[in-house]
C-alpha cells in the first residue's frame, strides 16, 4: 500500500523566544515491511538541518534556532510503501515464555524489559497482568489479551492527560490517548517479562473513518516474540498492526520516540497546532 | 465588473459598429459612383469629398495623395494603415479591445471578430479589394452583423452585455446622424441635394427599402429625415438607438425609467424626449446641419458621462495621471505602454 | 514509413535506445506513427495551426512594431515520460523548490546561510534582484515562490539535470494545456489507451494556491491576475488562466492603493483585492519604489504588501533565487536546509565572480557557454563552440567589466526527440519545463512544456528564437 504522509507541527509563542533547540523523529525508517520513497523535512524559520541515528536506530533530525522568533513550523512529508508484516495477520503459533530466557541477553531486547520514564509497574499492575495471562504459556495470546484489556477498560479522551502522564497514572485513571494506552500496555507486558517497545507513527484509516489516531500522530506497541520477532498491537484500536501502519520511531517509551522534542528560552506560553494527513496513492 | 473591462467592451462594440457603418457609407458611395460614371457630367469628387470631410481626414489624404483619385479614397478609407479611421484600423481597435477582455466574451464572439480581422489584413484581401471593393464591404458588413448576432445569442445578459449595447447604439446613432448631414457639404458648394443623393444616404443606413415601403416614390428631405431621425421602429434611426441606449443605461444603474441617477441618464433622457416629439419640418426650419451638429454634441456628452460615471473614479477626476483607454487622443500613451509591455517580455520570457 | 530512416546519430534519444530499439514506453506511439503517412500528419498539423490562429493561441514577437502574432509551432509527436522517471523528477522538484523557498526566507530574515559562509554574502547581496526593502518583511505562509517553472535537460546518459530555475514569472503553462487539447484531436484513440495523466487540475490547483496565501488566512479571498497588458507576449496565457480560474484579469491601472489596501476599480466602485497573481516583474510593480517610469504598476503596492494587506504570487524579490550565480549554490542549499543530497543534479557552473573560476573561464571561452546572470529567454548568452572570434572577444570584455554578472558552463547535452520536419521525421533537441505550485502542499503538474529546437542541431528552444513545443505525456504507474 502506497501512502503519502504530511505532518505539520506549528508552535506559536506568546512572547519572543530564542535558543530553540529541537530533535525530531519524523523520518520513516526502511524496514522489511516498509519502504520509504520520498522524504523531506522543512523547518521555518529556515535553519541548518542535521541528522543522525540514535541508540534505537531512529533517524533523528536536529536543528537550533538561536535568533529571536515567535513561530516555529516543522513540516515532514513522506511517501511510504507498506507491505504485510512478516508474520501475516493470522494468529501466530504458540511460543512459550521459556523461549524468552534464551534471548534475554540480546542487545535488541535488554532495553525493553525494565522500567523506563513513563513505563512503571507496581505490584498491583503486575497482578492484573498475571490475571490477563491466565496461566497461558503463549506470549502472543497474552500480549493480545493485554492489548484488548487496555482497550476494553480505558476511555479514549483527549485533554485529560499530559506529556507527563505515566503508565501508573493511567492504570489508576483509565482515561487517556494513544500514548497512554501504549504506556499501560507496555507496563503490563514488561511486568510479565515480555520485551515490549513503544512505536510512534501514523495510521491510515482505509474504510472505517472512525479509527483513533488516524488524523494525528499515533502510537502503539510491539512485543518481542522469539521466532517471529517484533509483533505489533494497537491497544487504542483493539487490533493487530497491519499494512495501514507506518512506523516512525521506536523506543522504550514516548521519551525515546517522541516525534518532536525541544527546548527554548523564553517566558510566556506556547500554542501547538498539529495536522497529520495520510492518504493513499494510486 | 472592472471599469476597464466595461470600457473595453463598450469600445469593442463601438469600433465594430464604426467599421460596419463606414463600410456601408463607402459601399453606397461606390454604387453612386458607378451610376455617376454613366452620367459622366458630374465631378466625381463631389461624392467622395464629403466622406473625407465627415471623418476629418481630408488633410492627411491630401498629404498622402496629392494627385488623389477616386480609387485612392476608397483604399485610404478602407485599408490604409496610416489612416487611423480606416476600416482596417477600426477592426484592429475592436479586436485589441476584445483581446484585452477575451475572458469576458464568448469564444464564438472572439472567433468571429478575429476571423474578420484576419480577413481584412490578409494579403489576398488587397487583391480582392482592387478587383471588387463591394465584396470586401459585404464581408465586413455581414461580419459585423454576425458578430452582433453571436453576441446576442451567446452572451449572458450581464453588465458586460449592457456595455456592449451602449457602445453599439451610441455609435450607430452618431453615424446615422452623420450620414444625414454628410451631403450637406456638397450642397453648400452649390449643388442642390437631389433625390440621387438622398438615395445614397438611405443606402448608407440600409434604409432604402424601408423608405420605399413607408413613403413610396423618390426620396425627399422630409421623408428621409423622418425615417432616419425620428422613426420609432427603424433599427438604425437615431430615435430608436437612443431609446435603446436609454434602456441599457437604466438597466445598468437600476434607476427606474423616466428618472435619472447620473448625468449620462439625464442627458440621454432629454435627447430621447426631444426626438420623441420632434419632426422633420422643425429640423428643416432650423437647418439640417445645425440640428445634426447639436445631436452629435449631445451624443458625445453622453459618451463622456458614461465614461465619468463608470470608468473614471472620483479619485481619478482629481488627479491627472490617469489617462483613459479609449479613443485616438491617447495613442501616445498607448505606445509608451506598449513599449514597456514589450520590455517586460524580454525579461520575462524564460 | 516515417521513422524508417531515423538516425539517432549516437545522441541520447527519447524514443530510441542506443541500439536502435524503440523504448518500451514509446512502443504504442511508434506503431501509431507507422500507420500514418507524412501527408496525413502534415494535414493534421495544418488543421491545428488554423485552429490555434483562429482561437488566438499566439505569442507576440518582440521587436516587431506591429506586434505580429504567431502561433507557437506545435509538433504532433508527443514526448512520453514513464511513471518511474517522472517520480524522480517530481521528488527532485519538490526538494529543490522547498530549499529555494527556505533560502528566500533566510536571505530576507536571519541570513544564516550567509553567516555560516555556505554562500558568500556578496553573491546574494549584490544580486540584481535582491530587494533589501523586503528584509524582515513576512510574507503570508512564508512562501516566496508559489509558481515555478524549472527547466530540465537530459544528460548523455539520460539523467535529468536542472538547467534553470524560473522563480519570477515563469510562462508557458497555457501551452501545456492547449497542446493537450490539440493532441486529443490528433491522436484520439492512442491518447485514450496510452494511460496519460491528466493536466486538467492545474487551474484549480493554482487557484487553491492563491487562496491559501490570502493575508490573515481570510476565507473566500478576492484573487486577481495582474498582467502587463495585452501587448505582452504571454497575454494569451494570462487571459487563459484568469478565465480558467474564474478570477479577474487586471492591469496596473485597474488597481489603486488607498490606506495600504489594494482595490480594483469596478463599475460599482472600489473592491478590495487580497491576492495578486502577478505576471509583471518586480521592477515594474510599483513606480514609487522600483522603476519610477513604470506605467504598468500600481503606485503604493509595495507599501500594501509590507503592511501585510495583500499577498503577491510570486513574492517580491524571488529573483535572487533564480539568479544564475545563485544557481551554482542550490545543491549546497539543499544540503544546508534539508540535510539531503540533491535528487536532481545540475550543470557544473563556473563563476566569473570567483577569481580562480574566472581565469578558467577566460582561458576556455571557446568551449564554454557563458550566460548573463540576470537575463533570460536566451538573451545575453555566448555559445562558445558556435561563436565567432569577435563574439568571444566581446564576451571577454563583458566578463572583465562586470564579473558578477556572468557565469559559464560546459556545453550541455540536450536529448533529442523525433520531430516532424519538412521532409520527414528527424531528431531535434528538447528540454522540459515542468510547473511547480507551492501552497498548502507542493503540486507538480504531471506533464509540462517540452520545448523543441526546430532548427537542426540547435539547442535554442525559446519560442522567440525558433523553438516549438510538444505535448508531454506522463504515464500512469502501470
Amino acid at each position: 500500500m502506497k501512502l503519502r504522509v504530511q505532518h505539520r507541527t506549528e508552535y506559536l509563542y506568546t512572547t519572543v523566544v530564542r535558543s530553540n533547540s529541537n530533535e525530531v523523529r519524523l523520518q520513516p525508517p526502511q524496514t522489511p515491511w516498509q519502504s520509504r520513497g520520498f522524504f523531506m523535512l522543512k523547518v521555518l524559520p529556515s535553519t541548518r538541518l542535521k541528522h543522525y541515528q540514535d541508540f534505537h536506530r531512529n533517524g533523528v533530525h536536529h536543528f537550533e534556532i538561536g535568533e529571536p522568533h515567535q513561530k516555529l513550523v516543522i513540516e515532514a512529508q513522506s511517501t511510504v510503501t507498506t507491505g504485510p508484516r512478516g508474520h501475516g495477520m493470522t494468529d501466530l503459533p504458540p511460543v512459550s515464555f521459556l523461549a524468552l530466557a534464551a534471548c534475554r541477553e540480546m542487545d535488541e531486547i535488554t532495553l525493553y524489559v525494565g522500567h523506563s520514564r513513563y513505563v512503571r509497574f507496581s505490584p498491583l499492575l503486575w497482578k492484573t497482568a498475571l490475571d490477563l495471562r491466565n496461566d497461558s504459556d503463549d506470549i502472543f495470546k497474552t500480549a493480545q489479551a493485554i492489548s484488548d484489556y487496555v482497550y476494553d477498560t480505558c476511555r479514549y479522551q483527549a485533554g485529560v492527560t499530559t506529556v507527563d502522564t505515566t503508565s501508573e497514572d493511567i492504570f489508576g485513571g483509565r482515561v487517556g490517548v494513544c500514548q497512554d494506552f501504549a504506556h499501560l500496555a507496555l507496563a503490563l507486558c514488561r511486568s510479565l517479562g515480555i520485551p515490549a517497545r513503544y512505536v510512534s507513527g501514523y495510521l491510515y484509516d482505509a474504510q472505517r473513518g472512525d479509527l483513533r489516531g488516524a488524523h494525528e500522530s499515533h502510537a502503539w506497541i510491539e512485543v518481542y516474540i522469539p521466532g517471529p520477532g517484533w509483533t505489533g498491537f494497537d491497544p487504542t484500536n483493539r487490533q493487530r498492526v497491519n499494512e495501514c501502519y507506518i512506523t516512525l520511531a521506536t523506543g522504550r517509551d514516548y521519551e525515546d520516540a517522541a516525534p518532536v522534542k525541544g527546548s527554548y528560552v523564553g517566558a510566556g506560553t506556547r500554542i501547538m497546532k498539529v495536522a497529520v494527513s495520510v492518504e493513499r496513492l494510486g | 465588473m472592472l471599469s476597464r473591462v466595461a470600457d473595453n467592451l463598450y469600445w469593442m462594440a463601438r469600433f465594430m459598429e464604426r467599421a460596419e457603418n463606414l463600410a456601408r457609407l463607402l459601399q453606397a458611395s461606390n454604387e453612386l459612383l458607378l451610376d455617376g460614371e454613366t452620367m459622366g457630367s458630374r465631378s466625381l469628387n463631389d461624392y467622395w469629398d464629403p466622406v473625407l470631410i465627415a471623418t476629418a481626414m481630408e488633410d492627411q489624404f491630401a498629404q498622402l495623395y496629392p494627385q488623389g483619385t477616386v480609387a485612392d479614397v476608397g483604399f485610404f478609407m478602407t485599408l490604409h494603415e496610416g489612416n487611423p479611421d480606416a476600416i482596417t484600423m477600426c477592426l484592429r481597435q475592436a479586436r485589441e479591445n476584445a483581446r484585452t477582455v477575451r475572458d469576458q466574451i464568448s469564444d464564438e464572439m472572439w472567433t468571429e471578430l478575429n476571423d474578420l480581422y484576419l480577413f481584412i489584413t490578409a494579403p489576398h484581401t488587397l487583391k480582392l479589394f482592387q478587383m471588387s471593393p463591394q465584396s470586401v464591404y459585404d464581408r465586413i458588413i455581414s461580419g459585423s452583423l454576425l458578430f452582433h448576432g453571436i453576441t446576442d445569442a451567446t452572451l449572458a445578459r450581464t453588465e458586460g452585455w449592457q456595455f456592449i449595447q451602449l457602445g453599439k447604439y451610441l455609435e450607430r446613432a452618431d453615424k446615422t446622424s452623420r450620414f444625414l448631414d454628410i451631403r450637406v457639404h456638397s450642397a453648400q458648394t452649390g449643388n442642390a441635394l437631389d433625390s440621387f443623393q438622398w438615395t445614397c444616404i438611405l443606402r448608407s443606413a440600409s434604409a432604402f427599402g424601408t423608405y420605399r415601403a413607408e413613403f413610396g416614390g423618390e426620396p425627399v428631405a422630409e421623408g428621409v429625415i423622418d425615417l432616419l431621425m425620428f422613426s420609432i421602429d427603424f433599427p438604425r434611426s437615431v430615435r430608436y438607438c437612443i431609446r435603446r441606449l436609454d434602456g441599457h443605461l437604466h438597466a445598468i444603474s437600476g434607476t427606474p425609467a423616466g428618472t435619472y441617477g447620473n448625468t449620462a441618464e439625464r442627458v440621454s433622457g432629454r435627447l430621447l424626449a426631444q426626438l420623441n416629439f420632434g419632426c422633420s419640418s422643425e429640423v428643416l426650419a432650423r437647418g439640417l446641419q445645425d440640428y445634426t451638429d447639436d445631436v452629435q454634441t449631445i451624443l458625445n456628452d453622453i459618451g463622456q458621462h458614461i465614461f465619468e460615471t463608470y470608468v473614471l473614479l472620483p479619485q481619478d477626476q482629481l488627479s491627472v495621471t490617469f489617462i483613459p483607454s479609449a479613443d485616438t487622443q491617447q495613442r501616445r500613451w498607448v505606445e509608451l505602454q506598449q513599449q514597456q509591455q514589450q520590455q517586460q517580455q524580454q525579461q520575462q520570457q524564460q | 514509413m516515417l521513422l524508417d530512416h531515423y538516425d539517432t546519430e549516437g545522441l541520447f534519444d527519447e524514443m530510441f535506445a542506443d541500439n536502435g530499439a524503440v523504448r518500451p514506453h514509446y512502443q504504442m506511439m511508434r506503431e501509431r506513427l507507422d500507420t500514418l503517412s507524412k501527408e496525413e500528419l502534415d494535414q493534421k498539423i495544418r488543421n491545428l495551426e488554423t485552429l490555434f490562429l483562429k482561437q488566438g493561441i499566439t505569442f507576440t514577437v518582440y521587436g516587431d512594431q506591429q506586434g505580429t502574432e504567431r502561433v507557437f509551432p506545435f509538433d504532433p509527436i508527443p514526448r512520453i515520460i514513464p511513471a518511474d522517471e517522472w517520480q524522480v523528477i517530481e521528488d527532485g522538484l519538490v526538494q529543490r523548490i522547498t530549499a529555494l523557498n527556505l533560502f528566500l526566507y533566510d536571505v530576507y530574515h536571519e541570513q544564516k546561510i550567509l553567516k555560516d559562509k555556505i554562500i558568500p554574502e556578496e553573491v546574494v547581496l549584490s544580486a540584481a534582484h535582491y530587494r533589501p526593502e523586503f528584509k524582515d518583511v513576512d510574507v503570508p505562509r512564508d512562501i516566496y515562490i508559489h509558481i515555478c517553472g524549472t527547466d530540465l535537460i537530459r544528460d548523455r546518459d539520460g539523467s535529468y539535470l536542472v538547467l534553470e530555475d524560473n522563480g519570477r514569472c515563469p510562462s508557458g503553462v497555457s501551452y501545456v494545456l492547449e497542446n493537450r487539447m490539440a493532441m486529443k484531436r490528433v491522436f484520439p484513440q492512442l491518447f485514450g489507451s496510452a494511460g496519460v495523466r491528466s493536466v486538467d487540475s492545474y487551474a484549480s490547483d493554482l487557484l487553491g494556491t492563491l487562496q491559501f496565501i490570502a493575508p490573515h488566512a481570510k476565507p473566500d479571498p478576492v484573487c486577481v491576475l495582474l498582467t502587463p497588458g495585452h501587448y505582452n507576449s504571454a497575454y494569451f496565457e494570462h487571459s487563459f488562466l484568469a478565465r480558467q480560474m474564474g478570477i479577474e484579469i487586471v492591469e496596473g491601472r485597474d488597481l489603486i492603493v488607498v490606506g495600504a489596501h489594494v482595490y480594483m476599480r469596478t463599475t460599482r466602485g472600489l473592491q478590495q483585492v487580497d491576492v495578486i497573481y502577478r505576471r509583471l516583474d518586480d521592477d515594474f510593480l510599483d513606480p514609487k519604489v522600483f522603476r519610477p517610469d513604470s506605467m504598468l504598476g500600481v503606485p503604493g503596492l509595495v507599501s500594501a504588501v509590507q503592511a501585510g494587506n495583500v499577498a503577491l504570487a510570486n513574492a517580491i524579490g524571488t529573483g535572487v533565487a533564480d539568479d544564475k550565480v545563485t544557481y551554482a549554490y542550490v545543491e549546497k542549499m539543499i544540503k544546508y536546509y534539508l540535510d539531503q543530497d540533491p535528487i536532481l543534479k545540475q550543470v557544473p557552473t563556473f563563476l566569473a565572480w570567483d577569481e580562480k573560476d574566472r581565469s578558467y573561464i577566460l582561458d576556455h571561452l571557446p568551449e564554454l557557454v557563458v550566460k548573463a546572470a540576470n537575463e533570460s529567454g536566451g538573451y545575453g548568452m555566448l555559445i562558445g563552440p558556435k561563436a565567432s572570434k569577435e563574439e568571444v572577444e566581446k564576451f571577454r570584455g563583458l566578463i572583465l567589466a562586470n564579473p558578477r554578472n556572468y557565469i559559464a558552463q560546459p556545453v550541455v547535452y540536450f536529448s533529442r526527440h523525433p520531430t516532424l520536419t519538412d521532409g520527414t521525421v528527424e531528431g531535434r533537441h528538447v528540454d522540459l519545463r515542468p510547473f511547480v505550485l507551492s501552497g498548502e502542499r507542493t503540486h507538480i503538474l504531471p506533464g509540462g512544456l517540452t520545448r523543441v529546437a526546430l532548427k537542426k542541431g540547435s539547442i535554442v528552444v525559446n519560442s522567440s528564437q525558433g523553438g516549438g513545443s510538444k505535448d508531454t505525456w506522463v504515464l500512469h504507474q502501470s
